[in-house]
């Protein structure tokens, strides 16, 4: 099978630090949900800058998606990226989430 | 785990660092860039160039410390990009000020904490302070909040002097690349000798009180953050903006933040799904226009004792009580809080008389600035309530 560079780069990027899975395992158990970059620092640990840098990262790739409310920007999971659905059937296999 | 009304009760406290979750401040856009414009180049030059002074000037709740902060990882981050070792550091004179020497510690210890030694004057840690900066080619860019309480309180301290002049403990830059003194009024240039007045300079950016739609739609941000879905109206919320917004209290942020947060705690308190406009007019019958959260958390413990014993010394409807008075309430309370006695109540009274919390007409008329005398009762009940949750018992 030949290897599709995109996906290679978008999961490096993606699954590339632990604070951007534990990002990742939020939004996923709660798909319907849009969190703000607070809410997200108050379930993750991490610090706020980090969280920022990982959140630009994952929008970067569409996994994760971005809107504005009021003042506030807003993330959820992209579920409409295969390969995040392919990371949420994974996820649930490995009972990592809900 | 959100209860009731709440989503983040916390997110509308005065402690909670909006400037970090934000991607900009609202209706503060103006003055950021004034700022990117006044330091900018200060990152082009590697951090390399003279000490620049700035002023802020703008009432309390018009955003100063937030914008300033905003900045402050703003301008860090791209200096981080560029590869200059800069580093922001905001001080906050009425939490980390007191005398000199305590103010260079503080600052020192944020700075580099190795620094820091018992046995050094003022001057001794200051310099220490920019020879280490020169040394490590280590930058900083210094926000100072509350100068002009500061310079009230602690006139002969000379802080200006010193932090405006570092240029000249050596003949390079000196590592500090800027200094932005915060302050509600410029009336404190008035207490500054010349010296320091010309060391400070002239340049100020203003900051005006919010109007009533920049309130809200700042509110509209805090209220998404903070509550479930539905709990706050527009009804509500333009009401709340409409009494910041007044002459009175003069578009205070942080007043309107208040009234947000004890309205949604009555909400919850009586098992309400959603802030009615009662809830907020009975909250805003029990708050003081000019004494917020912040400023109760501000207060030493001694001087929350002594604010609590003016308080209770104004128990009927005439707004003034007198030292005596006081004096006697505070050995109560010390006693009620376990706590040992205050010998130096003058020295509170003249804290909370800086901080524009109390007014001191005479030995005789002490009273709480700008309690409604109509409600005095009501907001005196609340006072009171806000207060004793924040003193803390002795051990006995």
């Amino acid at each position: 099978m030949e290897r599709d560079k995109n996906v290679d780069r978008a999961v490096e990027k993606g699954l590339g630090s632990v604070g951007k899975l534990k990002i990742l395992r939020l939004l996923l158990e709660r798909p319907n949900h849009a969190f703000t970059r607070y809410e997200i620092g108050k379930n993750v640990s991490n610090d706020p800058t980090s969280i920022r840098n990982d959140l630009q990262a994952l929008v970067q790739i569409k996994w994760v998606t971005e809107f504005k409310v009021q003042h506030l920007s807003k993330y959820s999971i992209n579920l409409n990226n295969e390969i995040v659905k392919r990371l949420a059937h994974f996820f649930r296999e490995l009972r990592h989430i809900q | 785990m959100s209860t009731g009304v709440f989503k983040n009760q916390e997110s509308l406290s005065p402690d909670f660092p909006i400037e970090m979750y934000w991607d900009e401040i609202p209706h503060r856009t103006n003055q950021i860039n004034m700022l990117r414009n006044f330091y900018g180049d200060i990152l082009e030059k590697k951090g390399k160039s003279f000490l620049r002074r700035l002023q802020i000037i703008g009432p309390s709740g018009s955003g100063k410390t937030c914008t300033l902060k905003f900045f402050g990882n703003e301008f860090e981050s791209k200096a981080k990009a560029l590869g200059v070792n800069l580093k922001h550091v905001y001080m906050n004179l009425k939490f980390e000020g007191g005398r000199r020497v305590i103010f260079y510690r503080n600052l020192v210890r944020k700075i580099e904490p190795r620094l820091v030694s018992a046995s050094f004057s003022a001057e001794e840690m200051l310099r220490s302070l920019v020879s280490y900066l020169q040394d490590e080619q280590r930058f900083i860019l210094l926000t100072i909040d509350e100068i002009d309480y500061f310079v009230r309180h602690f006139k002969k301290e000379g802080i200006v002097y010193d932090l405006t002049r570092l240029n000249e403990l050596s003949n390079r830059p000196c590592g500090v690349v800027g200094v932005t003194f915060l302050a509600r009024g410029k009336e404190f240039h008035d207490l500054l000798d010349s010296a320091e007045l010309s060391s400070l300079g002239r340049t100020f950016v203003e900051f005006k009180p919010y109007s009533s739609s920049q309130v809200f739609d700042i509110l509209e941000g805090r209220v998404e953050e903070a509550f479930n879905r539905g709990v706050c109206s527009d009804e509500t919320l333009r009401f709340i903006a409409d009494v910041t917004a007044s002459r009175k209290i003069n578009g205070d942020l942080r007043y309107a933040l208040d009234l947000l947060l004890y309205s949604g705690v009555l909400a919850d308190n009586q098992g309400s799904s959603r802030i009615l406009l009662d809830h907020v007019r009975r909250v805003l019958n029990q708050i003081s226009p000019s004494l917020t959260t912040e400023d109760v958390v501000g207060i030493s413990d001694e001087g929350k004792i002594v604010l609590l014993a003016v308080v209770r010394s104004l128990s009927d409807d005439y707004p003034y009580t007198s030292l005596r008075e006081i004096r006697e309430n505070v050995g109560v309370l010390c006693e009620e809080f376990k706590l040992k006695p205050i010998e130096n109540i003058e020295e509170s009274i003249q804290d909370l008389w800086d901080r524009q919390v109390i007014d001191f007409r005479s030995l005789l008329e002490i009273g709480i600035s700008g309690a409604p005398v109509k409600d005095l009762d009501k907001f005196l009940d609340g006072l009171i309530k806000r207060l004793e949750a924040r003193i803390e018992y002795g051990t006995g």
